[in-house]
């Protein structure tokens, strides 16, 4: 075996299951460890000796498979995104490396495991808790248009499909700005390809597994314990306590969420508009006013300057411009 | 400024990026359970900030990420959870650390990253950057530009399109690629040629194509004036029915000139025929549609056609609604059976088993014949001139991924390689890929299971990296 790719202490740690892993390290460095696969793995035997073939590379040339005469990885599982609203993300825990798509479907082991329902929708192996959304349906939207159309409100429509009321006013909002963009004809050939191939590749909400509409955000206050003097007889349950903390019941934070968030918006644009003065004789110009906060236009003698901050705070104006508040 | 980018894919440290990239994926699909057991704290706390920190803001300097994490972590109850406790159902628990990184997600580069609208965050960083990018319509220069829930934001739908689709093929390999396809597609019509077994089969599927497609236009046609298949049938079958009845005799009786003697005449013959010009000449369905038809006249209606006549295509719609309301009667049994019979007829491709008279093969692989495509290679072609070369394969009429050769990407659009590994649909945003527009919904948050932020690193090295971070004297 030629072992003349291999330099310093890290060749002699990457001895792994007793192999001995072939490397060209140029600047191996003491405590870094080359990220070789988790599962045992060939080396490369009888390289010339001015090949640059490292054993990572022919790792990686094996895990993605040949390629054809149009440059694919046409054997490789993962190379052709899905198109049966099920997801296909990697699941290198079963396959330790062979990721090669077989004629006769995995039974060859009987001790293979395959994935359940909850695992493929996550798509990486290592974090169980992150697992990707699903779209809503074409047919379900178009039902949840028509009976917007028809006066439902969004609460009577977020509470027939269990999705919250943010969520549908986006589909709302996007379902316009589509509209518009038919009307203009924006929507090419290319952009409707892609949203059927997306759409296909990711699965679709199912009113079987609802989302969770009687979520509300922890308050911060309640992540810190707090201590309390009371006498032992005296009854203390979640609504005394809320009381001291000052928190109000879940119900009314419940419905300021179910809201939206249209509400405050239509506020502030209230709030913008000023008022024209009367034109006087000879004037030639109108002139409008617009309310404005002292300290919020234009700079103030004596104001602090905090250009030297580091988390110096910035804003951006009208026409989407950084600066500095 | 961001940080620089160097080698960021390399398969020795195998760090994890949020990219779309080949060799990310297969540092992401080596990469080891990371083994915390043998480290001092300190260690442990190093490598897992180290590997949390390759993949979040990444592009970030670390001092940059100092000043914008956050120690407070959001996560959201359920209210329904006291009940579910009651039942005896088990909550899991709540993933809080995993919240490590979450205030990155507000920045519109990563929220463009999580739309898919780029194949990596350092694209999108450089679609802001090149002003491809707006937020509620106004133009946005920042990649740091923080959304706030309810924020509308949109890229270039031409830069989507590159980012998620796959490479475009330069000239010379566009060439060379379809050279391959002309020779393999000669190839095959030169197998068919001399194969005849191969042969018949391909004349058998040719035909079969083309009446797989009539009868998708029939279905279409038949479907377009109803709603339910089965009922469009029954119509049909009623009223193409009732007016050849009609028809006949009125020139039955226009013949004898004598309206007495119509009347007094022994009952219509009609003919399988009539139901020819509609249902593409199938004789079996020809036959059933009479069949259903004297079903409903004689045993329902108790064989007076009379009461039918002149009406229109909606009353005859009411007349068949109203007959299929009728529970436990044999006769609508029958027709119900019959009706699905011929609609499984016209969906059921299989049920094609004419023979192919020999003059239509002969025709059907000389016109094959005629298909074989000259060579490309050896012809002076060059990039400038492109629409000189004339490609005229039956799948595709020009050279291969370059329909329209000047966008960047592959056309017809086809999706990128592995992307369906990388595609992951985020809780706090809404996307339309018709418009390449995406509504960022909420600051993502942690819920009993479950934590909205994307991160391909375990619940334990972002706890490690969380108390990296929380460090006291920071």
């Amino acid at each position: 075996m030629i072992n003349n790719f291999t330099t310093g202490p890290s060749a002699l740690r990457s001895a792994k299951n007793n192999q001995v892993v072939l490397n060209f390290v140029r600047h191996a460095s003491r405590g870094k460890k080359i990220a070789y696969p988790f599962w045992k793995f060939d080396t490369l035997k009888n390289e010339p000796s001015k090949s640059h073939r490292t054993n990572l590379r022919y790792q990686m040339s094996k895990f993605l498979g040949p390629k054809n005469y149009k440059g694919e990885y046409y054997l490789n599982k993962y190379y052709y995104p899905p198109q049966d609203h099920s997801p296909n993300y990697i699941k290198p825990i079963m396959e330790r490396g062979d990721a090669m798509i077989k004629d006769e479907p995995s039974s060859s082991s009987p001790y293979r495991r395959l994935p359940n329902e909850a695992q493929k929708l996550q798509p990486f192996p290592n974090n169980k808790y992150c697992k990707t959304n699903t779209f809503v349906s074409e047919d379900m939207r178009q039902k949840m248009f028509s009976q917007i159309e028809a006066g439902k409100t969004i609460q009577q429509i977020a509470y027939e499909f269990s999705i919250s009321v943010g969520r549908i006013e986006a589909l709302i909002r996007l379902n316009d700005i589509e509209k518009v963009w038919n009307q203009q004809k924006k929507i090419s050939p290319s952009l409707k390809a892609m949203n059927t191939s997306l759409y296909n590749m990711l699965p679709l909400y199912n009113q079987r597994k609802p989302e969770n509409l009687t979520e509300i955000p922890v308050p911060a206050k309640t992540l810190r314990s707090r201590f309390l003097t009371i006498a032992e007889s005296e009854p203390f349950g979640p609504v005394d306590a809320a009381k001291v903390m000052g928190l109000e019941p879940a119900a009314v934070t419940l419905e300021k969420l179910s809201r939206g968030h249209d509400e405050g918006k239509a506020d502030q644009e209230k709030k913008k508009v000023g008022f024209f003065a009367p034109v006087l004789q000879h004037e030639k110009s109108v002139f409008r006013f617009k309310d404005a906060k002292v300290g919020e236009v234009g700079i103030r003698y004596g104001k602090s300057n905090r250009d030297n901050k580091k988390d110096r705070k910035v804003g951006y104006n009208e026409i989407g411009q950084r600066i500095y508040i | 400024m961001p940080r620089k980018a160097k080698n960021l894919n390399s398969l020795v440290r195998g760090s994890v990026r949020a990219s779309m990239n080949k060799y990310n994926l297969f540092n992401l699909y080596k990469k080891a359970v990371p083994r915390f057991g043998s480290l001092t704290l300190y260690q442990q706390k190093w490598t897992a900030k180290a590997e949390t920190r390759a993949y979040h803001g990444e592009h970030l300097t670390e001092s940059r990420w100092q000043t914008t994490f956050n120690p407070n972590l959001s996560s959201v109850a359920q209210l329904d959870s006291i009940e579910k406790i009651e039942q005896g159902k088990v909550i899991p628990p709540t993933p809080l650390q995993l919240q490590t990184f979450a205030v990155l997600e507000k920045r519109l580069d990563t929220a463009l990253f999580r739309a898919m609208f780029a194949s990596s965050v350092r694209q999108a960083r450089q679609y802001v950057l090149h002003g491809y990018v707006k937020v509620n319509g106004v133009k946005i220069k920042s990649p740091g530009y923080e959304l706030q829930p309810g924020d509308v934001f949109s890229c270039d739908p031409e830069k989507v399109l590159e980012a998620l689709g796959k490479g475009k093929p330069s000239f010379e390999n566009s060439l060379k690629i379809t050279e391959g396809q002309i020779i393999r597609w000669n190839k095959h019509i030169k197998e068919i040629l001399n194969n005849p077994k191969k042969g018949d089969a391909y004349v058998k599927n040719y035909v079969d194509k083309l009446k797989k497609a009539e009868r998708v236009k029939l279905l279409e046609s038949v479907k377009s004036n109803n709603g339910s298949m089965r009922e469009a049938v029954i119509v049909d079958a009623l009223s193409i029915g009732v007016t050849a009845e009609q028809k006949i005799m009125e020139e039955k009786a226009a013949a004898a000139d004598d309206a007495a003697a119509a009347v007094s005449q022994e009952p219509i013959q009609l003919t399988s025929s009539i139901y020819g010009s509609k249902y593409g000449g199938d004789e079996e369905i020809s036959e059933k549609l009479l069949k259903m038809y004297k079903l409903i006249i004689n045993e329902h209606y108790k064989g007076n056609p009379k009461q039918f006549f002149g009406k229109s295509h909606e009353e005859f719609n009411k007349i068949v609604g109203d007959l299929l309301k009728i529970q436990d009667s044999k006769t609508v049994k029958g027709i119900k059976q019959l009706a699905l019979e011929i609609t499984r007829t016209l969906n059921d491709i299989n049920s094609i088993k004419d023979t192919i008279p020999p003059e239509v093969k002969k025709q059907v692989l000389s016109n094959l014949a005629k298909q074989r495509h000259e060579s490309i290679i050896g012809k002076e072609y060059s990039e400038e001139k492109e629409n000189q070369v004339k490609i005229n394969l039956p799948f595709q009429k020009h050279l291969y991924g370059r329909q329209i050769p000047n966008k960047g990407y592959f056309t017809p659009w086809e999706p990128r390689a592995f992307l369906g590994a990388f595609a992951i649909l985020p809780h706090h945003l809404e996307i339309s890929f018709n418009t390449c527009h995406a509504v960022y919904l909420r600051d993502p948050v942690a819920r009993p299971g479950e934590s909205e932020v994307i991160s391909p690193f375990s619940i334990e090295t972002h706890q490690r990296a969380f108390m990296y971070y929380v460090r006291k004297g920071r």
